[in-house]
C-alpha cells in the first residue's frame, strides 16, 4: 500500500499546485456572501396565493360599497319587469268569468 | 465597506487568517475529494468554507486541531453543496436528457488511474482514504473529520481500500 500512499500524495500535490490563490478564493467567497439571500420559494409562494385570496375577497366588496344606488336600481328594475308570457296567466276571458251568474236559492223559479 | 465584509474582517484574526491561508493547497485537495473531483464545485464550497470560518458563523474553539476543524467545516458545506446540485441538476438533467457528471479534469499520467478510480467510490469511502494515505490522518481522526464514529470510518476505510484495489487492479 506504500504505492497507494505515494500515489495519493502526488494525487494531493497535483491538487493543491492546482488551487487557486487563497486572496481570490476568500475575496470570492465574501462576494458571494454579500449578494442579498435567496429568497425562498415557498415563502414568496405562499405570499402571492395571500395576495390573490386578499384580492378575491376584497374586490366584491369594494364594488357592493361603491355602486349601492345602482344596486337600488337594478333591484327595481327587476321588481317592475315582467316576462312576456305573463299575459297567458291571466284567464283567457276575463269577461265570461264575470258575468257567470252567481248560484242562490233567489235566481231559481222553484215550482210552487 | 459592507455589513458581512466587515464582519468578516473583524471576526478574522490575522493569526487565524494565516493559518487558514498555509492550509490553502491541502483544503483545496481536500474540497476536491469532498467533491468528487469536480473542480468548480470545490472552488465554490471552499469559498464558502472560508467565509463560515473567518465570518465566525463556524467557530473555532480550539477543541481539536485546526485542520480537523476547517476540514470538518469543509466538508459539511460540500455535502451540503453536493446535494443541491444533484437536486437542481438532476432535475435540469432529466427536463434536457443531459448527464450530469463533471467535465473530466486532465490530470498526469502517474495520478491519473487513481483520479478516476476515486470518482468510482462512495463519497465516505473516497474521504476517508484521502485523509488517511494523503493527509496522514489515523481512521480515529479521519473519524473526527467526517463526524461519524470510529467504527463506521474503519467500515469505509477497509470496503474503500478494497474496492480501489480492485479499480487500479482492472486499469493496470
Amino acid at each position: 500500500m506504500s504505492d497507494t500512499r505515494h500515489t495519493f500524495r502526488s494525487l494531493r500535490a497535483v491538487d493543491g499546485a492546482r488551487a487557486p490563490s487563497f486572496a481570490s478564493t476568500l475575496a470570492a467567497g465574501r462576494a458571494h456572501a454579500i449578494r442579498p439571500e435567496r429568497i425562498s420559494a415557498v415563502p414568496a409562494v405562499a405570499a402571492v396565493l395571500a395576495g390573490v385570496a386578499l384580492a378575491f375577497v376584497l374586490v366584491p366588496r369594494v364594488r357592493e360599497d361603491g355602486s349601492l344606488q345602482a344596486a337600488i336600481a337594478n333591484a327595481r328594475e327587476m321588481s317592475a319587469w315582467s316576462a312576456p308570457t305573463a299575459v297567458f296567466l291571466d284567464p283567457i276571458d276575463r269577461t265570461l268569468q264575470d258575468s257567470t251568474p252567481t248560484l242562490a236559492l233567489s235566481s231559481v223559479a222553484l215550482p210552487e | 465597506m459592507t455589513t458581512m465584509e466587515a464582519t468578516i474582517d473583524r471576526a478574522a484574526p490575522s493569526d487565524l487568517g494565516t493559518e487558514v491561508e498555509a492550509l490553502h493547497p491541502d483544503a483545496f485537495a481536500w474540497a476536491m475529494a469532498c467533491c468528487g473531483r469536480d473542480r468548480p464545485l470545490a472552488e465554490e464550497v471552499l469559498q464558502m468554507a472560508y467565509v463560515k470560518v473567518l465570518s465566525g458563523e463556524a467557530r473555532f474553539q480550539g477543541r481539536s486541531a485546526l485542520k480537523t476543524f476547517l476540514y470538518g467545516v469543509i466538508r459539511r458545506t460540500a455535502a451540503g453543496e453536493r446535494r443541491r446540485v444533484r437536486l437542481v441538476a438532476g432535475r435540469l438533467a432529466r427536463f434536457a436528457r443531459l448527464s450530469v457528471r463533471p467535465a473530466p479534469v486532465e490530470e498526469p499520467p502517474d495520478v491519473a488511474p487513481l483520479a478516476v478510480a476515486l470518482t468510482h467510490l462512495s463519497s465516505r469511502q473516497r474521504e476517508v482514504l484521502h485523509l488517511v494515505f494523503a493527509e496522514d490522518f489515523t481512521v480515529e481522526g479521519a473519524a473526527a473529520v467526517m463526524g461519524i464514529g470510529v467504527g463506521s470510518a474503519r467500515t469505509h476505510y477497509d470496503r474503500g481500500k478494497k474496492r480501489l484495489k480492485a479499480l487500479l487492479g482492472g486499469a493496470r
